[in-house]
């Protein structure tokens, strides 16, 4: 009993340090006191139950329904009847917070610092994970099992990319061992394979999980990934942070540790915006090549920027202090506003990329005065794009699939009936931000045409890389002149207004080529640490884009982001690489089935071990204990002459036990149909009591060995 | 936890109040007293092998009070004849008729001892009333009374001019045993009480009690595994090397039959394989047959069956 107990605690203690992992991107203080309080029912519910009854999973089940009822009265107590038991219009309570809590995730980054529907959901994440954690290390005596729900929690933050904290971690990780440690046991008494009542466990248990997730499926689909992924990564090497301009968009995205980079003071990171190394204007269709840098003119005392700066508004200067700690390469770092620089060294500007070169090693200070244009969408939209530019950066790659991806920009655009340049832009820039078509992913699928932009526009997963230069693509192919800035985003304040910048904040964005002004960013890149886009190019304000994205978000998110690129790739011929993704789809789902049947089997066979069906496989190994003691054994003698043979070495106690096993074993065995059998518990407990005395007996005699 | 019926566990406890009875009869040898009751709850006959004066008699006399029942003893002597067992038809004038004088065998139970000093012919005559349980005199049948058991001895140091049962004739007895010399204190308590005291022994059961435990013996579960461990003790002695002629199968249903009964003095409704194993020397020894080297060897039948049991395994 005491063992049960600690060895709860110790479930609760590994669920609850894996649930804070959720910390950076729910605060605690908005879930920690309800989740304790759900979990905590379950607990003692689930406790009280297992000393009653020797099912493995009904005290479980038992927790559940009281941590339910216990969130009920926390989460609802005015739908709920006296405050506490749940009603129906608690749970159209609940129904009516979670897609609340999902708009609340979406629609802010984290981490969130209220919320009634986010906490509610974590609750029940949290719980669903403790009793099914409960249930694996101490029903189903599975405790190495009991790691798969916390797995479940501790994924959250792996797949968001949001920081761990050590400690947590460790905490978890040690508690995880103590619940193993306790609950762990000799498995060798379970060596045979036990036989029908496995395959009937496997069954139901498979049958469960089938019929569950059918039913559940459906509801989640309709419920869009909560928060759009966007972790931190980097674009460069691991040995030096050095941006390494080989921008190839068939690449998965290395992410390495990160590693502080350079800092600045003197202004927020939204004021200063990302800051670029470089800029790139040749794209071959799958990867960005640096071409002529053009010619460098000295850069002391000028304020730099492309473009002649007559007639447009600049703002007050703000100065700010750039400290580079780090940085393996000969470029500085610029804000995406005219700017003046003061360095210590020679400093080229290349007008044409708008890059500056410093001699310099790999720390430096420098000093940025910045000149922030004043640009809002009303000016921007009375402007046109610059005419009379470079032609690469109008050049869209001779792949096959230009007039494809044409099409689509085309399309986009007229569906937002967007007709300025500036609106236009908009609409290919909430197109790519829209979470129900596009994933933000590290990994990339093997390429599937020579267009690495159209694989994107059909696959539909990618990071900055993809986005951005998609987005320059289809902006060219409507006569747009546009490029790809690499560099860092602005990073987050940290304390006495420092800004920290490291190597997991590199990014890619397009700029875009306006008549008068010059270079305007745009933020095709969803989620949260591309940050939001430019204020000038807001997400949903425009009203033409409300058309693009109404249309698709009141359908299945599945059948509206496979709409837009199949539409056209039916005229094209592309019916082979839907087939493909068809079959990878379908091996999936076989994987993930075959790997669910293991899983089942494996629980399966736990809990018919844990059925009884095993009296005899008990039985052999407590010979196996017996034999140590010097008993013979052997197959030819019975249970009741082994019995009577080491009785004389142990306690009374223990060979009462031994006794009362026996009659179990032969009972069982020479009489079938008796209908008063002793229960499991009861023949667990005698197990457990001869092999403890024939522990305590072998203890006792190398004891007296080495006092002789 | 074999709590049986309640009629079984009254069973029992008339099976043990017998055995406790004629243990007081026969102090210190407690196997041979089981095995006697056994035998004779399971309805076979006994063959004791023994010398004379270690209380035979006793026990047969012992048993016999304890059911309510009669005792008839015969000496057999090389004359004795089939008619001085089984009785006589004698007219009687004043009736016009013939009457049956029914002879010694008409007993509860029936002491023969020194079976093996009479004439094949009269062993016969006796064996086929044991397996009939009815005598047959001048073509008219007359059942023998029930319950019926004979316990026959032997007298295994006085060979000359006796005739040996042939191995046929001893697998009619279910079971022999020697009740051997008493242990040393037992026999100093018989000095001092100055002979056994059959006399003292009371019923413990009646005849129609000892019947319906008879009843109950029959309807003691046997299980498959018990049977085929049976089974293969029985064929490994018609295997086992030392042997020339094996155990019959009614050796085998009588090994059931005696392990039901010894279940029963156990208190059981269920055979275990260590009944089996507690009747397997005295159901099978007499009936083996050993091979002449075996036998010159100085091996006993008790030591073939020891080995056979080692590596026999038990069902489980």
């Amino acid at each position: 009993m005491s063992r049960r107990l600690v060895a709860l605690a110790a479930v609760l203690v590994m669920t609850l340090l894996s649930a804070l992992a959720l910390q950076a991107l729910v605060v605690p203080v908005v879930w920690v006191p309800r989740t304790l309080v759900c979990v905590g029912a379950a607990g003692l519910v689930a406790t009280l139950l297992r000393s009653r009854t020797p099912s493995a999973g009904l005290p479980s089940l038992g927790g559940l329904v009281a941590g339910l009822v216990a969130s009920s009265a926390v989460y609802f107590p005015d739908q709920a009847l006296l405050r506490v038991l749940p009603t129906p219009s608690t749970i159209s309570a609940a129904a009516d917070l979670i897609p609340e809590a999902f708009a609340q995730m979406r629609s802010s980054y984290p981490p969130l610092t209220q919320g009634d529907g986010v906490a509610f959901l974590v609750t029940m994440g949290v719980l669903v994970a403790f009793v099914l954690a409960e249930m694996l290390a101490i029903g189903a005596w599975a405790p190495a099992w009991s790691g798969l729900p916390m797995l479940t929690l501790w994924a959250v933050p792996i797949l968001l990319g949001s920081p761990v904290s050590v400690g947590v971690l460790t905490a978890a990780a040690a508690a995880y061992v103590v619940v193993i440690a306790i609950q762990a046991r000799d498995d060798a008494r379970y060596r045979r394979r036990p036989g029908q009542p496995a395959v009937r466990a496997t069954i139901l248990v498979t049958a469960s999980v089938l019929v569950g997730a059918s039913v559940l499926a459906p509801l989640l689909l309709r419920v869009p990934v909560p928060i759009r992924v966007h972790p931190f990564y980097e674009l460069v090497g691991s040995s030096t942070t050095r941006l390494d301009l080989g921008l190839g968009l068939r690449d998965d995205l290395v992410r390495n540790t990160p590693t502080d980079l350079f800092s600045y003071t003197g202004a927020e990171p939204a004021v200063v915006g990302p800051l670029h190394a470089y800029t790139v204007a040749e794209f071959t269709g799958s990867d960005w090549v640096r071409g002529d840098t053009g010619d460098a003119v000295a850069a002391e005392g000028q304020v730099l920027w492309p473009s002649s700066l007559e007639g447009v508004d600049l703002g007050t200067p703000i100065d700010i202090d750039v400290d580079v700690t780090n940085l393996g390469q000969d470029r500085l770092l610029l804000p995406g506003e005219p700017r003046s620089l003061e360095v210590p060294a020679e400093v080229a500007y290349l007008a044409a990329s708008d890059e500056a070169v410093a001699r310099i090693g790999g720390e430096v200070s420098y000093a940025i005065s910045l000149l922030p244009r004043t640009l809002d969408g009303a000016a921007l939209t009375q402007l046109q794009p610059a005419t009379d530019v470079d032609p690469v950066l109008l050049q869209v790659p001779e792949t096959g699939y230009q007039a494809d991806i044409a099409d689509l920009a085309r399309e986009i655009v007229a569906d937002a009936g967007a007709e300025t340049p500036y609106a236009q832009l908009l609409a290919l820039q909430n197109y790519l931000r829209d979470p129900s078509r596009f994933t933000y992913s590290t990994s990339i699928a093997a390429p599937e045409t020579p267009d690495a932009v159209w694989d994107f526009l059909n696959d539909r997963h990618g990071y900055c890389v993809q986005f951005a230069t998609t987005m320059i693509v289809m902006a060219r192919t409507l006569g747009l002149p546009a490029r790809l800035a690499v560099g860092f985003l602005p990073g987050e304040a940290g304390a006495e207004g420092t800004v920290v910048v490291d190597a997991h904040d590199a990014h890619a964005w397009p700029q875009v080529l306006f008549e008068g002004v010059g270079w305007v960013r745009f933020e095709p890149t969803p989620g949260v640490q591309a940050g939001p886009p430019p204020e000038y190019a807001p997400e949903t304000t425009a009203p033409a884009t409300e058309q693009t994205t109404a249309a698709p978000s009141t359908a299945l998110p599945t059948a509206a982001s496979s709409a837009a690129p199949t539409s056209t790739t039916a005229d094209t011929g592309g019916s082979t690489e839907g087939e493909s993704a068809d079959r990878s789809g379908w091996l999936v789902a076989l994987l993930a089935l075959l790997g669910l049947v293991w899983v089942a089997s494996a629980l399966g066979r736990r809990f018919a071990r844990l059925q009884g069906t095993d009296l005899r496989e008990r039985w052999e190994h407590v010979l196996r204990y017996l034999e140590r003691l010097g008993i013979e054994v052997s197959p030819s003698r019975t249970p009741r002459a082994i019995a009577a043979d080491a009785a004389e070495h142990l306690t009374p106690q223990t060979a009462a036990a031994l006794a009362h096993l026996v009659e179990a074993v032969e009972t069982a065995s020479y009489r079938p149909s008796e209908t008063s059998r002793a229960s499991d518990a009861e023949i667990e407990a005698w197990v457990e009591e001869v092999v403890d005395g024939v522990r305590a007996t072998l203890r006792e005699r190398s004891d007296d060995r080495v006092g002789v | 936890m074999t709590q049986g019926t309640p009629t079984s566990t009254g069973s029992a406890t008339l099976a043990q109040l017998l055995q406790e009875s004629l243990s007081r009869a026969l102090r210190g040898r407690k196997d041979v007293v089981r095995t006697t009751a056994a035998v004779f709850l399971a309805r076979g006959h006994l063959l004791l092998e023994d010398v004379p004066g270690v209380g035979k008699t006793t026990l047969a006399r012992a048993l016999a009070a304890s059911v309510e029942g009669t005792v008839g003893r015969v000496q057999f002597t090389p004359d004795l004849l089939p008619s001085d067992l089984t009785g006589v038809t004698i007219y009687r004038q004043e009736s016009g008729s013939f009457q049956f004088h029914p002879g010694p065998l008409f007993a509860t139970i029936v002491i023969a001892d020194e079976i093996n000093r009479a004439s094949p012919k009269t062993q016969s005559a006796l064996l086929e009333c044991m397996q009939e349980h009815q005598v047959t005199v001048d073509g008219t049948s007359h059942p023998l009374p029930e319950p019926f058991m004979v316990i026959a001895t032997q007298n295994p140091i006085e060979m000359e001019g006796t005739y040996p049962l042939p191995e046929a004739q001893r697998d009619r007895f279910m079971a022999q045993v020697s009740i051997g010399y008493p242990p040393a204190d037992s026999e100093l308590e018989l000095l001092a009480a100055g002979g056994w005291a059959p006399a003292q022994t009371t019923p413990v059961l009646s005849q129609a009690e000892a019947l319906e435990l008879m009843a109950h013996v029959d309807l003691v579960f046997v299980s498959d595994a018990v049977r085929r461990y049976v089974l293969g003790l029985v064929r490994a002695t018609r295997e086992h090397d030392a042997v020339e002629l094996g155990a019959s199968p009614r050796a085998g249903l009588q090994l059931v039959a005696l392990a039901r009964s010894t279940a029963v003095l156990s208190g059981r409704d269920f055979v275990l394989p260590d009944d089996v194993q507690e009747v397997l020397v005295p159901v099978l020894a007499h009936r083996l047959a050993l091979t002449r080297s075996a036998r010159s060897g100085g091996t006993a039948p008790a030591e073939v069956l020891a080995e056979i049991l080692r590596s026999t395994p038990v069902p489980r």
